[in-house]
């Protein structure tokens, strides 16, 4: 029977207490895991989005704005490019390739790309890896559609099903381009990043389903079939940004200002990494106050648990009694209460841990398909690692707050206790 | 012959209070022989026996317990000391509500390792002088692995007894251990704990406030409240 089995079985017999103690501490180290692991997460969901690109050109706009709307499908574009600008920068002898993106319009919330085959051909995410196509085939025909993994899988879709795309953004509106049915002619396979929540279609198909509008609303009395529309010259005016490969990296800065002081129209360049790092910048603010608030939550907690200890001292005085009675030191009862916190601490830990994991577990249920960001399961990591050991070592440390008290009534107690 | 127990010219004072709460003369207690000490509430019995036991330290005079010294010592080995030589009854709640009744027995062999080796010498083994100390108590089979919670009061006495008796320390001290007791419990329960004392050759010093006790004792010392009642 040494100290520490003694100590928990005292605690044993006070469960109802120390179970919502234990719960305390474990969620709020959970709640701290849990912000961390998302925050890394998202940091690597974003660094894994895109590569290889080393130019986004869009029309005047924040940088960031460009980034977000262009790459990760967050927000909208205020202004296009014309295919005239597109034109010159494909030409252009420092480039090597470009990829047109064509944005707008959704289909049940997932944002439908306009593109053309350059697409599967320079498109890079992760660690310079291309998106590869699963089923079917690139894009040829104008009314063809290639879905991203999570699209087919979340509707349903197979090859040769027909798809009806949404005017506008949002997953309820009411504005069909039900005159134009696309067909689904390839499915991407997976790729962890916002490509696998896009339905990719030619940019003549986008013009096409759009040759009967104008400013957003369909033109009255002015309907153009979808036979018709291919005899038209679907060449679209503009396109809402650009990703350009240059022939050599190095040129990649140059070309930025030359594009960003175009005369012919306002446009904006960026270097993806130079924004995301920009990005990072931004919301490590918001990051920052997240995993502050989290630490105080664990601080509170770790307070809590000390403030359980210390109330429940006075109903265990004879118990120290009998212990004294029977040989212990009051160095002995100091450490008997600095178990009990260490043990708060290091339960605390485990059940913490198991709790993270099954927050992340069903988080990523919800968060992967709608979101992209991969959640991952795993053991906590430098610094988290030490930050974790550190409050293990605090909570046993605490412990001396009850056990002085403890060891001071022990000293005056003795073996009389009159209550 | 040995001594129990030995003061010349005792007294303790509490921090804070103006006059000695224990205030005694000479007395030698032979080892093997018993000592009732009997005085009214806040005469300060307890508070001998916890000079006794080595938890507090005279203010002034002599004190030995068992031949030993132990106002020189430090309290680290005076609590050694209690562990391996001494017996404690408390008047009640003496048992460790998380404990079984049979581990609230062997606890002072788990804390100290001479009355261990005696269990091993004496009966052969831990559980062997567990069982050897509940029968002798009077406790029936059926409740040495109970929790405590089951056992009425005159039942967890008479554990808390088998408890100081276990590993055969020399000096049994019992701080009002029949005042929770009913009348007949408090015959059985004293014929008890004299006679196995007796057993073990320990020393039984006993403290009461119900004189009619002290026909069960060798010695009998009577403390008077009249210090503190002058206050
Ligand atoms: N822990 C203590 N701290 C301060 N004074 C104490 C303490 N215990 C006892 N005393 C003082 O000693 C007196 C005698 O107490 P005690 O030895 O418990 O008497 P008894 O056991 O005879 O009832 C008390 O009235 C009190 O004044
Ligand atoms: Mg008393």
């Amino acid at each position: 029977m040494n100290w520490i089995n003694l100590a928990l079985r005292s605690l044993w017999n006070r469960r109802s207490t120390a179970v919502l103690t234990l719960l305390m501490v474990a969620l709020s180290l959970a709640l701290l895991l849990t912000v961390d692991r998302v925050r890394q997460d998202t940091r690597a969901s974003f660094s894994n989005t895109l590569s290889g690109t080393d130019l986004i050109v869009g029309g005047r706009t924040g940088g960031l704005n460009l980034l977000l709307y262009s790459v990760f499908r967050i927000g909208n574009a205020t202004n296009n490019i014309s295919w005239q600008t597109y034109d010159d920068i494909r030409n252009n002898d420092a480039v090597a390739w470009t990829i047109p993106f064509s944005l707008g319009d959704s289909h049940h919330g997932y944002r439908v790309l306009g593109t053309n085959n350059d697409y599967f051909e320079h498109y890079q995410y992760g660690r310079r890896q291309n998106v590869s196509i699963n089923e079917g085939r690139r894009l040829e025909g104008v009314y063809d559609v290639v879905l991203g993994s999570a699209v087919a899988k979340a509707l349903d879709y197979q090859l040769g099903d027909e798809v009806v795309i949404a005017h506008g953004l949002g997953s309820t509106s009411f504005e069909m381009h039900d005159d134009k049915p696309f067909t689904v002619v390839g499915i991407l396979a997976p790729t962890g990043t916002p490509v696998d929540r896009t339905l990719h279609i030619p940019l003549e198909g986008m013009t096409a389903i759009h040759v009967d509008w104008t400013a957003g609303v369909r033109l009255p009395g002015f309907d153009v079939s979808a036979e018709e529309a291919l005899d038209m010259d679907l060449t679209p005016d503009t396109v809402t940004a650009v990703l350009v490969g240059m022939e050599s990296r190095i040129q990649a800065l140059g070309f930025q200002r030359r594009i960003n002081q175009y005369r012919a129209e306002p446009l904006t360049a960026i270097i993806p990494g130079a924004t995301l790092a920009e990005l990072w910048q931004m919301i490590g603010i918001a990051e920052n106050a997240l995993i502050a608030i989290s630490g105080l939550v664990v601080v509170t907690g770790l307070l809590g648990m000390v403030t359980v200890i210390l109330a429940g001292l006075n109903e265990r005085r004879r118990e120290m009694a009998i212990l004294r009675a029977l040989g212990a030191r009051p160095s002995h009862i100091l450490g008997l209460l600095m178990i009990e916190s260490g043990f708060y601490g290091i339960a605390g830990l485990v059940l913490g841990l198991l709790l993270h994991w099954a927050l992340i577990a069903i988080a990523a249920l919800w968060v992967q398909p709608a979101y992209g960001i991969q959640l991952t399961l795993s053991l906590p990591v430098w610094p988290m690692s030490g930050v974790l050991l550190a409050v293990v070592a605090l909570s046993i440390l605490i412990g001396l707050a009850p056990g002085w008290k403890a060891y001071r009534r022990s000293l005056s107690d003795g073996l009389t206790v009159t209550t | 012959m040995s001594t129990a127990v030995c003061w010349q010219a005792l007294s303790y004072r509490w921090p804070g209070i103006s006059r000695p709460t224990v205030e005694l003369t000479d007395l030698a207690l032979p080892q093997g022989e018993s000592l009732f000490i009997q005085g009214p509430s806040g005469s300060g019995k307890s508070t001998l026996l916890n000079l006794l036991a080595g938890v507090l330290v005279p203010s002034e005079g002599q004190l030995q317990v068992l031949e030993q010294p132990l106002s020189d010592w430090s309290g680290r080995r005076r609590d050694r000391f209690r562990a391996d030589h001494l017996g404690y009854i408390f008047q009640q709640f003496n048992l460790l509500p998380y404990l079984s009744v049979a581990a609230n027995v062997e606890l002072p062999a788990r804390l100290s390792k001479r009355r261990l080796q005696r269990t091993q010498d004496e009966h052969g083994g831990l559980n062997a002088a567990v069982e050897h100390w509940l029968r002798c108590l009077q406790l029936p089979e059926t409740l040495w692995h109970a929790p405590v919670s089951r056992l009425s009061v005159g039942q967890q006495q008479r554990v808390a007894a088998a408890r100081a008796l276990i590993g055969s320390p020399e000096l049994i001290i019992a701080d009002e251990p029949t005042s929770a007791l009913d009348e007949d419990n408090v015959d059985n329960f004293m014929q008890v704990l004299t006679e196995q004392c007796r057993s073990i050759q320990a020393s039984l010093i006993f403290v009461s406030h119900d004189r009619r006790l002290a026909h069960w004792f060798d010695h009998q010392l009577t403390l008077n409240a009249t210090a503190e009642e002058a206050e």
